[in-house]
């Protein structure tokens, strides 16, 4: 959920929108009614509006960051390709978005979503955060994956949108049972 | 690593051979022995997203991964640190009367070093 999803949500969920046709209302129906020979003196009335001003500001700062506090989103996998040479056992060479989940050298698990079950294609390793951030996984399949994977490096929509990279292994893979 | 390292574009200036490698970086820029590197080269043709067309930059094709073994002031050299367990087969002749009959076949694994591919100078190389 992005910054702007959160804004529409709480503005929902606190009846927002509601309480914004009523202050119009209020605005309008007081703008007619109080009289207009009354002033009020610039100094209180620049104070009042730099205090608000800034209050929004904090307030906007504060969603801001509680919005990148809270992005636990899983990385998105971008392209698969070709393995490098200098990884002649990997099978493939995921593309990553940027993510701080993942750090070079960690290990994760690629699966593939099927009718709600996630199935296992194999154990990557990261082996390059490039300059620009993005992520390469070195994918090393198992036994099973291997028509899976050629399918894969097509880059069907489908296909890359079912694709789960999780930055964990499983416990077989450490007791070396994968 | 010193400030002025970080700016710097690390670079190969030397291939001494397929797992030893010259940077131009040395005990100037705070670098030691032990340091890890990984070199690559960019790719020239621009990387599309299969999905919405997006540009994704230009991939980085890694060449392997190095440690520093001998640095000098401006000058370092990595040499390969990936190793990958091969399997060798040997064959042992026994001994006495009976060696032909008696030799044995024997397979083992031993960590190989795993060479750059095909690192050229000009490669680019970060500390990793």
């Amino acid at each position: 959920m992005n910054m702007s999803d959160r804004i529409w949500k709480a503005l929902l969920k606190t009846w927002g929108a509601v309480f914004s046709i009523v202050s119009l209302a209020a605005s309008v129906f007081v703008y007619f009614v109080a009289p207009d020979t009354d002033t009020i003196k610039m100094n209180i009335f620049f104070v009042v509006i730099f205090l608000f001003f800034g209050i929004i500001i904090i307030l906007l700062r504060a969603l801001h960051d509680a919005n990148t506090d809270a992005k636990v989103n899983l990385p998105k996998i971008r392209k698969v390709l070709d393995p490098p040479r200098s990884y002649d056992k990997a099978s493939a060479l995921l593309l990553v978005d940027s993510s701080n989940l993942l750090a070079h050298d960690s290990s994760v698990t690629l699966f593939m979503l099927e009718d709600d079950y996630e199935q296992l294609i194999g154990i990557g390793i990261v082996i390059n955060i490039q300059d620009d951030k993005k992520v390469q996984v070195a994918l090393f399949k198992n036994n099973e994956s291997e028509q899976l994977i050629n399918q894969l490096k097509e880059n069907k929509k489908h296909d890359l949108e079912r694709l789960i990279l999780k930055p964990s292994v499983p416990r077989s893979f450490l007791e070396g049972d994968l | 690593m010193s400030e002025s390292n970080t700016k710097r574009e690390i670079v190969v200036i030397k291939v001494k051979s397929d797992t030893s490698l010259a940077i131009n970086i040395g005990s100037e820029h705070g670098i030691k022995e032990g340091d890890k590197f990984l070199v690559y080269h960019v790719d020239s043709e621009e990387m599309k997203d299969p999905i919405t067309g997006e540009s994704l930059g230009f991939l980085e094709t890694v060449r392997g991964t190095g440690v520093a073994v001998h640095v000098q002031s401006k000058m370092t050299t990595i040499e390969s640190n990936r190793r990958e367990k091969r399997r060798k087969v040997v064959s042992r002749p026994g001994s006495g009367g009976f060696a032909l009959l008696m030799g044995e076949t024997v397979e083992y694994t031993e960590p190989e070093v795993v060479p750059f591919d095909e690192p050229q100078v000009g490669d680019k190389v970060k500390k990793i």
